[in-house]
């Protein structure tokens, strides 16, 4: 039993010296060098000496990390191979722990060896399902990001008292991230909200239910009767369940009659939905998170997952700890915890990503390493319009004007692209494009690219999304295990809610839409309603909703399971209006909010377990979660909520739904929408007894990959791989000629940094529920903004420094962070701070620029000033 | 060779000590499970991490460690595999709480790892 070869992963300016001081190890023999990592070999039967070894290994300096191949694993290969991952992961756990435990430490810490024993994997969790007979223990899925893990909630005495990963979960095979791990506590803060309050002479009064519903539905009612159906509106939540985003949208477009509804889910995911219905016809990924087990080569797009898909991130980088050769590749404008655990890490500059990947494509092209046979099959080549604008502007408006052109135009324009042309844009190296490049340029790769906000809150988000696609698809690197492009998502049912069920201004449910006449009519005659009902024309995108609250185009709003207040860009620009023009504002959530401060009705919500649902995360899993606990006071659920307002403006027979299976009937109306369309959603039961399954969903089998034969069932046998959807197109992809154009705020002298806003691991959005976790608050107290020290030492900032962050539309004081503190590095010239503190709205600085095709905003790029104070 | 080899760790040891401060483990019983928020919770870090990356945070935590001074204990990482260390272990500053928070928990069961040498 003994270590046959080691990888050494080093960082390039420490090759030298750790040569040197491997060469005092006798037993190690250098076999090659490569670029920035060591295969070494080590022949040693003496276990304790092998272990002594990888310690010295892992504290050289320089060493980014250590990956072993140990003998003792040869005639497990095979078995590898096939066992699932979570088998995969015991064996190597207690191999470890067999043999590397209490060797060691004796040769190496010799006396100072400890007495006590540490604690197994099993031990040290101390819970087992069922290991408690008090508690009761049920599967759920967890309440933040779009990864969907799966989890196992411990109720005792009507009280949530413990979670741990579901180890049954394909998603996360029993691992969570600190949000999960303390998400029971989401529940419990001390300052829930329990009543309705209703606003009555400037202060918020507790009224019964009947109180607060009768006053939204009159005021609701009135408006619409004196202005019309477009005087209200509807602003919902990729954190809605399907049963509440499909009740607010038939609420909505069939009892009102308006399109004035959208969700958060339009600041994060738009420009990926417009990716991939500009590229492929039809939204959502054709890969999973299958293909994250069998790639070789992870390209992260501006993507910090290390922080903000931690699961899917550690899923990744521990495959490399258990000897998988996998190379993970790191584009950013910062330094982040994916850059210290990536092999390559590529600084780039704001915006010049656009630049970077037609870099790539140029030399794919050039250096003749496209895929001949699968861009002649499957894909065609256009262009759309360019200097397209920023939708600064009141009632912007846009259509772009796609044009068919030939491989030979698509090549022309490429040669703008040349990697020493585009080098200084980027701020990079033409060598360092060329071997970016070098991984799509080899077929036996096979590569998943990764992004999400760094690509989507972008004011090219969509073209951004069609360059990466081009890439995979000129490669044919997409619509095969392991090589895909996964357009990560944020919310736990931005997909499921927003996206599948349509809950935005243009969308009926499922993949139907208000402006094709069709689709009017079937919708409305499902529903019961006459065709008139559902207006044919799409009205405000969500910031331009807000811009129309502040002008008194909108009147009223209401508010549910999101914190507007706190996330739309440039909040002075609507916020100055609401003051004059008062409208009628309502909001459900669960906590005072930054929202709920401008509310004229606040209604208390049941939060995640304490009603029924179902989530659909990033890989087109749809997963239910039952109530497990009763809401506190007199909270009631989203849907309930909806119905009650319905029924009361006179939208009752819309909702005759069992109100003891309210959640259940509605997912099964829902679901009749779905049939056929390649998005097709299974019966309700069997998602309450499965771990989610991805849709099309056909005779209740799922489907790993969409748009392959064998797989998806709507490719015809013979068709190999069909983008059916792109009907079109015949049923081919789309490669998009779309340049680089730079962002709408540049800075300049005087406003020389960047400001670039996001999220830490420990805070979601706009931290309602995780600043009421005591140990997530106390890791990050509040909000900060990181600065580079070469900047900072030039201003005399320090760490701790108060700084005045200044833009053209407003301004901010926070505490600088300088130091390279564990968390992440800015690069020169651009500064960072998270959006999660309601003490310090970033969003009075940002710029309320926008993607004109996806209409999502940038909150990656603006130019401000940092005083100090 | 070998003594080459210790002769580098023990600085290192110290200095990771030094980068460790503050440890909870000082009143001579300690566990691990004043750190857990219910049973089965990753538990939180008592020290400052100063330094980023699992190679640093595996230098006492891989094997164990116990200096028998006062923050001279680590306890032993089950799973030495995972890579992203702040993923599930948070570091806590001292600070105020944002808002109360009501939770009960399952309480773990009572266990301690180190205790020390008499």
């Amino acid at each position: 039993m003994n270590i046959s070869s080691i990888l050494l992963h080093i960082q390039p300016d420490y090759k030298k010296e750790i040569e040197t001081d491997l060469l005092l190890t006798k037993e190690i023999q250098i076999e090659k060098s490569l670029e920035d990592r060591l295969a070494l070999t080590l022949e040693s039967p003496d276990l304790n000496r092998s272990t002594e070894i990888w310690a010295y290994l892992e504290r050289l300096e320089g060493v980014e990390s250590v990956t072993m191949a140990y003998c003792h694993f040869d005639d497990l290969v095979e078995e590898k191979k096939s066992a699932s991952f979570l088998e995969k992961e015991v064996t190597r756990r207690e191999f470890i722990r067999k043999t590397a435990a209490a060797a060691a430490l004796a040769i190496l810490f010799g006396q100072l060896a400890t007495k006590g024993h540490a604690a197994s994997a099993e031990s040290s969790n101390g819970l087992e399902v069922g290991s408690d007979s008090s508690v009761n223990w049920q599967k759920g899925v967890c309440r933040f990001c779009g990864v969907g893990c799966g989890v196992m909630l411990g109720t005792r005495g009507g009280r949530v008292v413990a979670i741990q990963g579901d180890k049954k979960s394909p998603v996360n095979k029993g691992l969570l991230c600190v949000k999960g791990y303390y998400s029971p506590k989401i529940l419990y803060g001390d300052d829930r909200l329990t009543k309705p309050l209703v606003r009555k002479n400037g202060k918020m009064v507790p009224v019964s239910w009947d109180e607060a519903l009768d006053l939204v539905a009159s005021k609701f009612k009135g408006l619409v009767d004196q202005h019309g159906p477009d005087a209200v509106s509807m602003y919902g939540s990729g954190q809605w369940t399907i049963q509440e985003g499909y009740a607010a949208l038939k609420f909505m477009k069939g009892g009102i009659g308006t399109n004035n509804l959208e969700a958060n889910a339009r600041l994060c995911m738009a420009s990926a939905v417009t990716g991939f219905m500009t590229s492929f016809g039809s939204d959502e990924p054709m890969g999973c998170y299958d293909d994250l087990d069998i790639a070789d080569t992870f390209f992260f797009w501006g993507n910090n997952s290390a922080e903000m898909h931690p699961i899917l991130f550690s899923r990744i980088v521990d495959r490399r700890s258990k000897g998988d050769d996998i190379t993970l590749i790191d584009l950013a404008t910062r330094k982040t915890r994916t850059t210290h655990l990536s092999d390559i890490h590529v600084s780039m500059n704001p915006q010049s990503d656009l630049a970077l990947a037609n870099s790539i494509a140029h030399i794919i092209i050039r250096d003749k390493k496209w895929d001949p046979e699968f861009v002649k099959k499957h894909v065609v080549f256009k262009k759309g319009k360019t200097n397209i604008g920023y939708v600064l502007e009141d009632n912007f408006k846009f259509k772009d004007k796609p044009q068919l052109i030939e491989f030979d135009e698509y090549k022309e324009f490429l040669k703008d692209y040349a990697p020493e042309k585009v080098a200084s844009l980027i701020g990079t190296t033409p060598e360092q494009i060329e071997g970016l490049a070098n991984y799509f340029k080899d077929s036996k790769k096979k590569i998943v690219s990764l992004w999400c906000m760094g690509v989507n809150q972008h004011t090219r988000g969509t073209w951004m999304n069609n360059l990466i696609y081009n890439l995979h698809l000129l490669t044919g690197q997409i619509c095969k295990p392991g090589s895909t492009a996964l357009s990560l998502t944020g919310q736990p049912s931005a997909c499921g809610t927003v996206r599948e069920v349509g809950v935005v201004t243009n969308r009926l449910p499922s993949a139907h839409v208000v402006t094709n006449p069709k689709h009017r009519e079937k919708v409305a005659k499902m529903w019961g309603v006459p065709v008139e009902k559902i207006s044919p024309t799409p009205t405000y995108h969500a910031v331009e909703m807000f811009r129309a609250l502040g002008r008194g185009d909108v009147k009223a709003m209401w508010i549910s399971t999101t914190n507007p207040f706190q996330t739309i860009p440039n909040l002075e620009r609507f916020e100055k209006g609401l003051k004059k023009n008062k409208p009628f504002i309502v909001v459900s959530d669960v906590y005072p909010t930054a929202s709920t401060k401008f509310a004229d009705v606040i209604l208390p919500s049941s939060l995640w377990v304490e009603k029924e649902g179902c989530f659909g995360n990033t890989e087109r899993r749809t997963q239910f979660f039952p109530k497990m606990v009763d809401p506190p006071g007199d909270a009631k659920s989203d849907v309930w909520q909806i119905v009650e307002v319905a029924k009361r403006m006179g939208y009752g027979k819309l909702f005759q739904f069992n109100p003891d299976k309210l959640e259940e009937e509605i997912f099964e109306e829902y679901r009749t929408f779905t049939l056929g369309t390649g998005k097709d959603v299974g019966p309700y039961e069997l998602y309450q007894k499965e771990r989610g399954l991805r849709w099309p969903v056909i005779d209740g089998k799922e489907t790993k990959y969409r748009y392959v034969e064998g797989e998806d069932p709507y490719v015809k046998p013979g068709e190999g791989i069909k983008f059916y959807k792109n009907k079109k197109d015949n049923g081919r992809a789309v490669i998009w000629a779309r340049p680089y154009e730079p962002p709408a705020e540049v800075p300049d002298k005087e406003y020389p940094f960047w400001l670039c806003t996001g999220r830490v691991l420990e805070h979601w959005h706009t931290g309602t529920l995780t600043r009421r976790v005591p140990e997530l608050h106390k890791s990050v107290p509040e909000a900060y903004v990181e600065i580079h020290p070469l900047d900072a030492e030039k201003q005399g900032i320090v760490s701790g420094d108060k700084v005045r962050l200044i833009s053209r539309r407003g301004h901010l004081e926070l505490t600088a962070d300088v130091s390279y503190s564990g968390r992440a590095l800015s690069q020169r010239g651009m500064v960072f701070v998270p959006f999660f503190d309601e003490a310090k709205l970033i969003n009075f600085v940002t710029l309320d620029s926008m993607c004109p095709i996806s209409k999502e905003p940038d909150y990656k790029k603006c130019a401000i000033k940092i005083e100090k104070v | 060779m070998r003594n080459q080899n210790r002769k580098g760790l023990i600085p290192f040891i110290v200095l990771s000590l030094f980068f460790a401060q503050g440890s909870v483990f000082a009143s001579g019983k300690q566990s691990v499970n004043d750190l857990q928020a219910y049973r089965g919770a990753p538990p939180t870090i008592p020290h400052n991490v100063r330094e980023l990356g699992r190679k640093k945070c595996l230098s006492c935590h891989f094997r164990g460690l116990d200096l028998g001074i006062k923050g001279g204990e680590a306890y032993k990482t089950p799973h030495p595999e995972r890579a992203n260390c702040l993923q599930c272990h948070l570091p806590q500053k001292e600070t105020e709480l944002f808002k109360e928070n009501k939770f009960v928990p399952l309480k773990p069961k009572k266990k301690t790892f180190f205790e020390k040498k008499d």
